[in-house]
């Protein structure tokens, strides 16, 4: 009897003290899916006023689908704009928290974007901040405002409603691809600021109004992409800009540099295009290219490309060589004659333009003496005594290296046509 | 397999925190270069497992070094084990609190881990053993997974230049990874129970090489993806890699970590706890089981709660006095019991 | 009280019969007193002196027809064997050995004897002048035939299933195992109810050490009734509370044949259709029997399908509450946003939710049960559609629980061991709790102490996890996987079998030797 009354207490006063334990002391991390305010997207902004940081965070928030009976199609999920002030990041976050009828959630977030003066003045404050908060991921995003970030937010998303699944869809497939901005990541932008040989960049994103953002013909189209209009590439198309109420749209467009933790200044297009041929690597491209060969111009579509950087020494004397291969098509061209000598003639041609756009960038990391191309990281991995050499003053292993540009481009398809469409042509 | 799995469990989280923030691109090597310190260790405990295969550390003390300072030894690997499982129980609550869920009462965390190891401890060392080898398989298996998805996106460049600083601190480096795989020493509290003690030493060193080459591993893709400086600032480094896989649509994978955490660190302590019970046991020849787990769980309770207000303590802990006090009882007490075991002229015994 | 009631059995087996008639009778009488079913039947034999007689047979348990037309036709009717005079002193063995013409007759001497027989089914005949009487086998009455198995159809594979009756049940698996090393004990247990309990093996196939284990344990068994299996399962089980069925049970007899050729023990009760199987691990509860007739690869695929319901039945709704309520970064982004809109205005949280749903569901499936075969059908067609849309309509649960409850449901269905099936059930609900109380965590410690009672448990001596902890290799061929048949070639050592060889090496499907052919 005794034994068996032992048994029984053994199998079940355990379990029961346990779980009143669990009980009486409640649940605390748990928190119902429709309590949580989803921000996907935070923005920071500084200003500095009587010589006191001024913070002002701004979010968008994800609006819950409101399920109706039966018809949820067609309703797209939108974000709302939320902004509040500060003397540190978290402190101007927590006021707008407080705006919020939910709790804040952050599990969701798909990245920051930095406003202008917040990369110039204290760029480190924020995003160690973002960094230590642990339901960041880092896969998260980071973008430069050009301008206040919280324009930006204000301004919304375009095509897909959401500026927050926008970004992130840029970054993961589009940046690199159209040419005309850098995807960074969280954790490759604090990799960047972390390490000791190279410099950070980061996509900028600016408001622009929308008339000038939303017209665009299709950029495989070669004229326009040499028309220089510098605002010109947003890839919406008109149909969602006449749906938009929003004057002001966002844009994605150039690179902003960093040296050190501050923010020195901007890529335009063809530098951008430049940094990305040096130090990204190119799979699904859709880049269009002029080049004038024969005094006409014609497009080369890049959909692929590599590079390395080679740095050599000659009697203490650095020198970098950087070897770009890029593949791509002929898909329009003004009558030339596609045969495989033409080719080959074509394949210099692009060759120069690259190495055109290529130098440009270097030589504007030159000039704002900023290493983002990855030089010195080259150089501090192959040859560590010399990069060793230069101590603190490191990014000098760059700035005063002759830097070679060797471009192999190829030309691998030339799409249906044979070597050219015959047609008939006004003698000139 | 029980060895591997205590140790990787823990390994698995802290490794590359500490070794990375000291040996930078080639902690991979310091991961690696632990691996002969705790073949030495696991050489000494079989020696000793070998002259005394039917006595547990605690016992062949008091044989050798008399009654008094032999219990005095034991008591200090007592000691040693307790310092073990306390800070493996306060590793998990903070990482839980940190990760996953902060407003929950690290208190609570401690007691429900210690309530569940205590009853795997309770069950004794078979069951134990069987758990180790159950989950085995879906350990090895959420690593690998998570370490090849990680694997698309890293850049194997960043691991460059080898040896940047020389070795020392590399070797500053190894002493963590060196004291995690060195608790292999616990095998010398196992000998009595092990039925073919002659398998130890191979079952040992399969145990560590593995357990070694996947930190090793670990290392290597935490660097590849964050680079050589990053996972250093970061506390769990293997969980940000985890989050940070992104593979078409797989993503967030942090679940397999918890799994990976929360059933490696259930056997690691119920094995220690075991341990303790069967140490108190014969150091204090007592025999009431329910008084011997009761104190365990109040010591383990009281102990892994109090003494450190936060994270960074337990970091402190770990990386200070952590290697100094684990190299004593890992190598210097099981060595000079050898050779006091040498002098004394014990042989080998063959046990049938 | 019970003493008076129920006279001690050992006095009345030493009661001989008598030579006196009327003392026979009147002390038969005084046994079967208020017996409505006990037949008495007074005739006189047809000799020289005419020998009064009567038999006794238990009316449910015989065949009318066999003591009218083989037992009573043969005494009655005939004049005796040629040449032979039946008299008092050779009535009954010229009555055994010439005259009867049954299959199983034997000689009795004592009352006890023939009460036990008689209420087995025997008919007892009893001569003037003679101490002994003839036991006839008259067994019959009514038994339900043999038809398919309810619990566990099947596609291919017999259609055949045990049923209540002893014998037939034994038939069905002696006409598989034509060996003389298959071998059946039969013990008798339970005071009231007499139940005989065979013990069946394989001789140098099941390891003696389990057979005697089992006999033991049997043995050890004192209750005055065992109508049913589960009434000495719970009794020879290893543990005294076990979450998980330790001895596995089947209404099979193909099943039961393939658990005895792999060296296990088959229990066979009577009036029950369910012998039990031990000893038994967790993988054969997931297996079928349909399993080993079906192509390998189909059937190894099914068994994983088997294992993820398995896992989803357990899992689902804890994960669910999880993730809803603490860890909602792990739902894909595009479903966050309609999930909280879905839960929005909801006067449950999702665990409660859950909960009361699943409660809702295990109402349904008892009353399913419960119900005859028609209406079980209606309530849970009812049941679960009508209250699951309502409910979604009135606004009182969200359309995922609904979802995640229905999942649940089916894939616990597919789990072919209903005992397994129960547990499951039990376990959800507990994970449930821990999930909502401790989100992931709280699931990962509820597993692990799954984990560890599952890794204590033995059935027979057998881990119960085996072959997965301990770890034998060579048993994984037919665990997750069902091998080819060839590949099948050893028993699994799980179950401690002696003979470990079960076929030839190499009797794999060969392709014939080009220009060896014959066309």
């Amino acid at each position: 009897m005794t034994r068996k009354s032992r048994v029984l207490a053994q199998c079940f006063i355990l379990p029961f003290i346990l779980s009143s334990l669990v009980w009486c002391s409640g649940c605390w991390s748990s928190k119902e899916v429709e309590d949580l305010a989803l921000v996907t997207l935070v923005g920071m902004d500084l200003r500095i006023e009587n010589g006191q940081e001024i913070w002002k965070a701004s979010a968008l928030v994800l609006c819950p689908q409101s399920q109706t009976q039966g018809e949820q199609a067609g309703q797209e999920s939108r974000e709302r704009y939320y902004e509040g002030e500060g003397p540190t990041p978290q402190t101007a976050i927590l006021a707008y928290s407080r705006a919020m009828s939910r709790t804040p959630f952050y599990g969701y977030i798909s990245g920051y974007i930095i406003g202008e003066t917040v990369a110039q003045e204290n760029l480190i404050h924020f995003v160690e901040s973002a960094s230590r908060y642990w339901q960041t991921r880092p896969r998260n995003v980071y973008f430069l405002a050009r301008g206040q970030a919280s324009e930006v937010l204000k301004a919304g998303g375009s095509l897909d409603n959401r500026l927050s699944i926008e970004l992130t869809e840029f970054t993961d497939h589009r940046a690199t691809a159209t040419g005309r901005s850098i995807g960074v990541y969280r954790y490759e932008f604090e990799k960047w600021l972390a390490s000791n040989d190279r410099d950070a960049v980061l996509g900028v994103i600016q408001t622009v109004p929308a008339s000038e953002a939303s017209y665009k013909p299709g950029k495989d189209q070669g004229e326009e992409a040499q028309g220089g209009n510098e605002s010109g590439s947003k890839q919406n198309n008109s149909a969602s800009s006449e749906e938009s109420n929003s004057t002001q749209e966002n844009l994605v467009e150039g690179i902003g540099v960093f040296r050190d933790d501050k923010l020195v200044g901007y890529l335009n297009r063809e530098e951008t295009e430049g940094c990305l041929l040096i130090s990204r690597q190119i799979t699904k491209g859709e880049m269009a290219i002029a080049v004038e060969h024969d005094n006409q111009l014609f497009t080369y579509f890049l959909f692929k490309s590599k590079s390395k950087i080679k740095p050599l020494v000659n009697n203490g004397r650095i020198s970098y060589q950087v070897i770009i291969q890029t593949a791509g098509g002929v898909n329009d061209q003004p009558g030339f004659t596609l045969g495989v000598k033409e080719i080959r003639e074509l394949e210099t041609a692009v060759g120069e333009q690259l190495k055109a756009k290529a130098l440009a960038a270097i030589e504007k990391a030159k000039e704002y003496d900023s290493d983002f191309l990855g030089f010195s990281q080259a150089l501090h991995r192959s040859k560590p005594k010399v990069w060793k050499s230069f101590g603190s003053n490191w990014r000098q292993a760059f700035t005063t290296a002759d830097i070679e540009v060797i471009v192999k481009a190829q030309i691998t398809k030339t799409g249906k046509l044979g070597d050219k469409l015959e047609v008939k042509r006004a003698s000139e | 397999m029980l060895m591997f799995v205590v140790i990787m469990s823990t390994g698995v989280l802290v490794v590359p925190s500490i070794t990375i923030e000291r040996a930078e691109q080639s902690a991979w090597f310091a991961a690696l270069l632990s691996l002969p310190v705790a073949l030495i260790s696991l050489g000494l405990a079989n020696a000793l497992g070998k002259r005394f295969p039917r006595k547990t550390l605690a016992q062949y003390c008091e044989t050798l070094l008399g009654k008094y300072l032999g219990k005095l030894a034991a008591f200090g690997f007592l000691m040693f084990l307790f310092a073990v499982s306390i800070i493996v129980t306060r590793e998990f609550s903070d990482y839980i609190n940190i990760m996953l869920m902060p407003e929950t009462p690290i208190i609570l965390l401690n007691v429900i881990l210690l309530v569940i190891a205590i009853y795997a401890a309770v069950k004794g060392l078979e069951v134990i053993a069987r758990i180790a080898q159950f989950i085995l398989p879906l350990f090895l298996g959420s690593i690998i997974i998570i370490a090849s998805l990680a694997l698309f996106d890293a850049k194997l460049g960043e691991l460059l230049p080898f040896m940047e600083h020389g070795l020392v601190p590399v070797i500053s480096g190894a002493t963590l990874p060196a004291t995690l795989i060195g608790q292999i020493i616990i095998v010398t509290m196992l000998f009595p129970m092990i039925r073919t003690p002659q398998k130890v030493a191979k079952a040992g060193i399969v145990a560590l090489v593995c357990s070694g080459i996947f930190l090793t591993l670990l290392t290597v893709i935490s660097i590849a993806a964050f680079g050589p400086k990053l996972p250093g600032d970061l506390l769990f480094p293997f969980v940000t890699l985890a989050r940070y896989i992104k593979f078409v649509t797989v993503q967030r994978l942090e679940f397999l970590v918890v799994f990976i955490w929360v059933s490696g660190i259930v056997v690691k302590v119920s094995i220690f706890l075991y341990l303790e019970s069967v140490a108190i046991m014969q150091i204090f020849a007592l025999k009431n089981k329910a008084i011997i787990f009761g104190l365990l769980f109040m010591v383990h309770t009281v102990l892994a709660t109090l003494p450190f207000s936060n994270p960074q303590e337990t970091n402190l802990v770990l990386t200070k006095f952590w290697p100094l006090i684990s190299f004593v009882f890992e190598l210097v007490v099981p060595a000079g019991l050898l050779f006091i075991a040498l002098l004394k002229g014990q042989k080998v015994v063959l046990r049938k | 009280m019970l003493k008076e009631l129920w006279p001690n059995p050992k006095a009345q087996q030493k009661q001989l019969i008598l030579v006196s008639y009327d003392e026979n009778l009147k002390a038969l009488r005084q046994v079967f007193n208020l017996c409505s079913d006990i037949v008495f039947h007074e005739f006189i034999i047809n000799s020289e002196h005419p020998l009064r007689a009567f038999i006794l047979y238990a009316s449910p348990l015989c065949d009318y027809q066999i003591i009218c037309e083989q037992l009573l036709k043969s005494v009655l009717m005939s004049n005796g064997p040629k040449g032979v005079k039946i008299t008092k002193a050779n009535a009954i063995e010229v009555l055994k050995e010439k005259l009867i013409s049954l299959a199983e007759v034997v000689v009795a001497n004592n009352l006890k004897e023939i009460e036990d027989k008689v209420l087995q089914g025997y008919a007892a005949l009893l001569i003037e002048g003679s101490p002994l009487a003839i036991i006839v086998n008259v067994k019959g009455g009514d038994k339900r035939a043999i038809n398919e198995p309810d619990s566990e159809p099947s596609i291919r594979g017999p259609k055949d299933g045990f049923v209540e009756d002893f014998e037939t049940n034994m038939t069905l698996i002696r006409r598989r195992l034509k060996t003389s090393r298959f071998k059946s004990i039969i013990m008798e247990k339970g005071e009231l109810t007499k139940t005989k309990i065979a013990v069946c093996y394989m001789e140098g196939v099941a390891n003696p050490k389990v057979v005697e284990e089992v006999k033991q344990r049997i043995a050890r068994i004192n209750s005055d009734s065992i109508l049913e299996g589960n009434y000495i399962e719970e009794m020879i089980m290893d543990e005294k509370f076990s979450l998980f069925p330790l001895i596995q049970y089947t209404e099979r007899p193909d099943k039961a044949c393939s658990s005895i050729l792999q060296g296990r023990v088959v229990i066979l009760i009577e009036n029950s259709n369910m012998p039990l199987i031990v000893p038994s691990t967790f993988t054969t509860m997931l297996q079928a029997a349909e399993d080993y007739y079906h192509n390998s690869i189909a059937a190894s695929a099914i068994r994983i399908l088997r294992i993820i319901a398995l896992n989803l039945a357990l899992l689902l709704p804890a994960v669910t509450v999880a993730v809803f309520s603490f860890h909602q970064e792990l739902l894909p982004p595009e479903l966050i946003s309609t999930v909280s809109g879905a839960r929005q205005g909801l006067p449950l949280s999702i665990a409660l939710e859950i909960i009361l749903f699943e409660f809702t569901f295990e109402l349904l499936r008892e009353a399913g049960i419960r119900l005859p075969k028609k209406i079980g059908e209606a309530i849970s067609t009812v049941g679960g559609l009508v209250i699951g849309q309502a409910a979604v309509n009135a606004g009182i649960v969200s359309p995922i629980s609904v979802i995640v409850v229905a999942i649940t449901a089916i894939a616990s269905f597919s789990v072919p061991n209903f005992e397994a099936g129960i547990s499951l059930r039990f376990l959800r609900f507990s994970l449930i709790l821990a999930a909502s109380l401790l989100g992931g965590i709280g699931i990962m410690f509820g597993l692990m102490g799954i984990l560890i009672h599952l890794c204590s448990l033995r059935s027979f001596g057998v881990p119960y996890l085996a072959p997965f902890a301990p770890l034998v290799l060579r048993d994984l061929k037919d665990s997750i996987i069902r091998a080819p048949w060839w590949f099948l070639t050893t028993r699994p050592r799980t179950n401690r079998a002696l003979d470990v060889i079960r076929q030839g090496d190499s009797q794999g499907p060969r392709k014939p030797k080009k220009g060896g052919g014959q066309s």
